[in-house]
This record gives structure tokens, sequence and C-alpha cells, in this order.
């Protein structure tokens, strides 16, 4: 017991690069070992699955891709759920950006990526619009009209000359606003779409800011949130797909479990270390 | 002449310059050292780069630039094309652009209709016309009348205005769609809107209708070219002007200008978030006072825990009152242990968040792996390349220490 109690002492100055070492290892075999875990989808998820689910045919929905590289493991599997959602029900969607140039170009890949398999065509099924910072007054302006606001695509095109287009011109044709980003870019969002131009609004956000959004969702200002990656593996949960959010949150649960024991053993290795005891360990 | 390069092997050659990448990056948790460096200068230059190109093509060009230095014109009708219509026929001899354009005669036919133009017109400021006459008619006018059926009201409206054929040879007519035309109706579409700007879509037809002095003169019209035009916006020129200001912090001498630009900045801000405030939280705190009684069982209890934090947390942060007496000091307390679980659970949520950015790189790095082996083999590989560039790293580190002489 003693020379347990001793390992434990011990235990609170190993090197942190085993730790690392360690949650690597747990976070990498449930991957390799392709493990499967339920995921029972909580009333956020349910909520924006509902939301996409109830797009009209003869709207759009705006994809926000306020995102970029650097949180592209979270967002990025929310974002390829939700596209596959709306490619299945046959919806045309509208990519922008108003914080990240490179979130467009990342939601533009995904989409022509999973369109492939669902026969989607750009310009008749989905349009880019690119990156138009400006926060709030833009997205006001874009409500106006989006002709006036984004004169091309990113691809140059007038969107004039873009047959999913001439049906787009302002808010009014856009039935749902799905927003993805690890930065604080809702309040835009629900000052213009939600506030003035009564669009209503889902949110794929990052684990960090989740605790954040709970206000917009009980408000209703936000319809729906996919929180993380477990937003991301539920929403595919609901769509009964094996993506990365699926594939993804085994790993999370082991490397949880592994950072909860280390939590335990330091705080025991702590607490004896601090025992009258402790002098003879 | 550069080799050509089959796209598979393009993309794979971008995979594992990503991998490489990805891996060297990760080499920082074992300690500090130059490979991490040289790969982290590269990811900043490529991102500010990206940004760069993209604020310049996405942004400035076709924004800023593109409508101040263009007229942003759209096409009504080019007149290439044979007409199947009476007392006008395509003429490829006279022509201002394209192939050719439409000779009409008005003593045959003095109403022409055009139908087959575009519906959509965005929001156009003036329509640019090209117009060619053979002989001067001093009283003649023609009557030019854009149709259409606004898709707001749903009912006919039209704009009109008249041209004179008081000249010869060709001509272009800017005709400015508020000052020059006579509106019936309802045009323009009720929603969208821009400064000056308005909407005009559902066109249905042009109609050019000559008077009785051009139909017994004999004229011959020529129409080609004919442009729904927004302009040249020359006042965004200011823009640049006003974006120059807040570089002249950089010239001691001129250092205060850049406060007026940021004045205006500011101004425009604090404006902004008044109405941000009452649009975003007021609907909050409207939310924020739920009923305890007079509701169903779950739901009270739910509002009691919500409306007793909402109340300690906000108890802590009121400072009016010294926190002794223990009416105070105790929801204080209580909402200061409230606010720690809150940030607890903010933490546990960015370690989930950490966990799910090296997940995506595994699934880059294992799943996403070309090779054409099975998954345990690809982890075996990244484990291998893995440990040649954490072996790299340590003797990177160990050349620096031994360079400062720390053993």
């Amino acid at each position: 017991m003693d020379d347990f109690a001793r390992w434990l002492v011990r235990f609170q100055d190993i090197d942190r690069r085993y730790i690392y070492l360690a949650v690597a290892a747990a976070l990498t075999l449930p991957i390799v070992l392709q493990l499967r875990m339920p995921q029972i989808p909580t009333p956020p998820t349910q909520a924006a699955f509902k939301a996409v689910e109830n797009v009209p045919d003869e709207k759009v929905v705006l994809i926000a891709a306020d995102f970029d590289t650097g949180t592209v493991g979270e967002n990025g599997p929310q974002l390829r759920a939700v596209l596959e959602h709306l490619m299945r029900r046959k919806k045309k969607f509208v990519i922008l950006s108003l914080i990240a140039p490179q979130g467009v170009t990342i939601a533009e890949l995904y989409a022509r990526t999973i369109g492939e398999k669902h026969g989607y065509k750009y310009g008749r099924d989905y349009v880019n619009l690119g990156y138009l910072p400006g926060g709030a007054p833009t997205l006001e302006r874009m409500g106006r009209s989006v002709w006036e606001t984004f004169p091309t695509d990113t691809k140059r095109i007038p969107l004039s000359e873009l047959p999913m287009m001439r049906q787009v011109r302002s808010a009014q044709d856009i039935s749902l606003v799905a927003i993805f980003t690890g930065s604080g870019v809702l309040p835009a969002y629900v000052q213009t779409f939600w506030a003035q131009f009564k669009v209503p609004l889902i949110e794929g956000c990052t684990g960090i800011i989740v605790p954040e959004l709970f206000p917009y969702m009980e408000a209703k200002q936000l319809v729906g949130i996919l929180p993380g990656l477990k937003g991301a593996a539920e929403y595919e949960a609901l769509l009964q797909q094996n993506g990365l959010g699926m594939r993804g949150m085994v790993a999370q649960s082991v490397a949880h479990a592994l950072v909860i024991i280390l939590i335990l053993l330091g705080n025991l290795g702590m607490w004896l270390s601090r025992r009258p005891s402790a002098q003879r360990l | 002449m550069l080799p050509t390069i089959a796209e598979d092997r393009l993309l794979a050659a971008i995979y594992w310059l990503g991998a490489f990448c990805t891996l060297g990056i990760l080499t920082i948790l074992y300690a500090e050292n130059r490979l991490y460096r040289l790969l982290e200068h590269f990811f900043i230059g490529l991102a500010v780069g990206y940004g760069l190109f993209i604020a310049i093509r996405d942004v400035l060009e076709p924004v800023w630039w593109r409508a101040m230095m263009t007229e942003s014109s759209g096409v009504i009708a080019n007149f290439d094309k044979s007409p199947n219509l009476k007392g006008v026929v395509l003429d490829r001899t006279i022509k201002r652009e394209g192939d050719g354009a439409w000779r009409w005669s008005p003593r045959e036919s003095p109403r022409l209709l055009l139908t087959k133009v575009p519906t959509d017109w965005g929001a156009p400021n003036y329509l640019r016309l090209w117009l060619r006459s053979d002989k001067i008619v001093p009283d003649g006018m023609l009557t030019l009348r854009i149709r259409l059926r606004n898709p707001d009201t749903q009912k006919e409206a039209s704009l009109t205005t008249q041209l004179p054929t008081n000249f010869v040879g060709w001509r272009e007519f800017l005709l400015d769609l508020r000052r020059d035309f006579h509106i019936t109706g309802e045009p323009y579409r009720r929603f969208e809107k821009v400064g000056r700007y308005r909407v005009l879509s559902g066109v249905t037809a042009l109609e050019l209708v000559a008077n009785p002095a051009v139909q017994q003169a004999g004229v011959v019209i020529h129409l080609d070219d004919w442009r729904h035009c927004i302009g040249y916006r020359w006042w965004w020129a200011f823009a640049f002007v006003w974006g120059l200001l807040f570089y002249t912090v950089l010239i001691p001498r001129f250092a205060w200008m850049s406060r007026m630009a940021l004045s205006v900045l500011m101004g425009l801000g604090a404006g902004y978030t008044f109405k941000a405030f009452v649009l975003e939280a007021g609907p909050q705190i409207y939310s924020s006072i739920k009923p305890v009684f007079g509701v169903p069982f779950k739901t009270a209890v739910n509002n009691a825990i919500f409306v007793t934090v909402l109340l300690c947390v906000m108890t802590y942060f009121f400072f009016s009152i010294e926190h002794r007496h223990p009416a105070i000091r105790a929801p204080a307390r209580l909402g200061r242990w409230l606010l720690m679980l809150t940030f607890g659970i903010v933490f546990g949520n960015t370690v989930m968040g950490r966990f799910s950015l090296f997940i995506g790189r595994l699934d880059f790095l294992i799943l996403q792996n070309p090779l054409t082996i099975s998954v345990a083999w690809k982890a075996l590989l990244v484990i291998a390349i893995a440990f040649a560039l954490f072996f790299l790293a340590y003797l990177s580190v160990r050349w620096e220490r031994q360079k400062q002489g720390v053993t």
C-alpha cells in the first residue's frame, strides 16, 4: 500500500509529455480500430435537425461558414452533416462568410464532394458568395438585396447569370441561416436576420462557446445548436450516417475517461502528500 | 515547358505535404524546436497571404474597385439575331457592336414590341441605348415603355419616356430611370432597396412606338446594344482617401488625422451598438423573467433554479452595497460558486474542443490517407513518420542546448 501511495505522490511530478503520449494513444486507438458507440441526440441538436427538415422547397438555406482551419475539427463534421441533410432533402443553399476567408473555400469543397453523390450542380443547387467582411451592416444590406451586396459569386459570375440566384433576391427568399463558427459572430446574425428579417437561425459551434449560446436559445433567437463534435455526432445519428462525428466521439469518450482518471490520481497524490505521514513516503 | 503531373499524383503530394506539416507542428509537444518554428512561420505566412489574396479578390476588387471603375451593366438586347417582327430586319453592315443591328422601318410597323428580354434587371440606375437615324425628323418622337409585372404586388406597371429623333447617325441615350421616366403603377420591388438603388424585376417587354411625324418621314431607325446600368460609383474613391487616413499615424506630423478616421469608425460602432443591444439583449432579458407559480411542476423547478442562479450571480456583481450583511453575503458566495461551476463547464468544453481538433487531424492523417493499405498500416506509417520528426526535434533541441552550453 505504501508503494502505491509513494507512486501516487511521485505521479504529481510526472513529465507532461507522458500525458500527451497517453492522450494521443487514447485518441488514436479508437480511430484506428474504428469503434462505434450509440449517440442519443440532445434537444438542441434535435431542434436544429427539425429546422433543416422544415425548410420549404422554394426557399434557400444560408450557410455561414465563419470558421477556418483552426476549428475545422469541430465545425467541419457539423457542416458536412448539415450539407448531407440538405442534399438528401434536395434543398438549395448559399455559402458565405463574414469573418473567415478560408471558411467559404472549405464549405465549397465539402459541398462539391458530398454533392457528387447527390447530383448537385454549382449554380443550380448551390452557390458560393464568398467572403465579405463588415459584420451586421453587411448582413443588413444583404437582407435587403443579395444582388447589390454580392455583385458576383467567388467565380466572378454575376448573380443574375446563376439560375438558382434568380430566385434569391433578399432575406425573404432565405428560410434558414445555419452558422458554423468558433467565434462570436452570432450577434451579427441575431441583430439582422433574426430581429429584422425574421429568419430562424441554427448554429454549429465549437465546444468552448456552447455555454454562451444557451441564453440565445432560451430567448428563441437560436432555434437549435450543434455543440462541438458531439453535436455533429448527434446530427449524424439523426441522419443514420456514420461520419467523422460518430467516429470521433468514441475517441473523445476514451480520452475523457483517461483525463478523469489522471485528475483523480493527481488529486489523490496531492492529498496524500499533504498528510502528516507523507514524510515517510 | 513544365512537365505534366497527373491529378491524383498531385493530390497525393499535397496530402503528404499536409501530413508532414501537421506532424511537424505537433513536435511542439516535445519541446520548442526549429522544425516547429519553421513550420509555424510557414503556416502563418500562408494564412496571411491567403487572407490578403481573398480580401483583394473577393472584397476590394469586385465590391469596391470594379464598382467604382466600371459601368456594371446588364444586357437587355444585343440585336445580333434575326427578328421575327414585321418591319424589322437584321442589318450586318450598319452596327455598333456584335454581329449586327436591327433595321426598323416605322412606316411599315410603327410599334415595336421586344418580349425576349431579361426579366430581372437588378437595381439599375439608368438605361444606355444606341439608336441610329438616317435623317433628322424635327417633330419626331419615339415612345419607349418598359412593361413589367411586379412580383410583390402582382400588378402591371410601366416606365415611359420620350426619345427625340432630331439626330443623324448613331446616338447614345443615357436615360435616368428616376428622372427621365414617367412611372405608372408600382414598378419597383417593395422589399429590396439599397440606398437610392431600387430593384426592377418581372420585366415582360420593351415597347417602342413611333409618333406620326416619324412614320410619315419614312425614316429608318437602327437599334443596337441596349443595357441597364448601375453606373460608375465614383464617390467610392473617398473610401480610399478615408482609409489612408488610418496610416497617417505612421507620420508623426500628420498623426492627428488618423483620429478623424478612427472617431468616425467609433461613432458608427457606438451608434450601431445601441441598436444591437436592443435587438439582441432585449429578448434575452425578457426571457429571463420566468414564472415559478402557475406552471407545471417540472417547469416550476427549472424556472426556480434558473431565477436563483441569475439572482445569486447578479448579487455577486452588485458592489453598491458591501457584502457584509448575511442577506447579501450568502447569495453572493453562492453566486461565486455557480460562476466557478460555469467556468469549469467552459474549461471542460475547451478540453473537448482541443480533442476534437486532434481527432480532425487523425482523420486526415489516417482515414484520408490516399494509400491503398489497411487502416492499421496507415496508422503505423504515420507513427513512423511522427517518430522520425520527433527525433529531428530532439536533435534540434539538443543542438541548441549544446550551442548555448546548457547540459
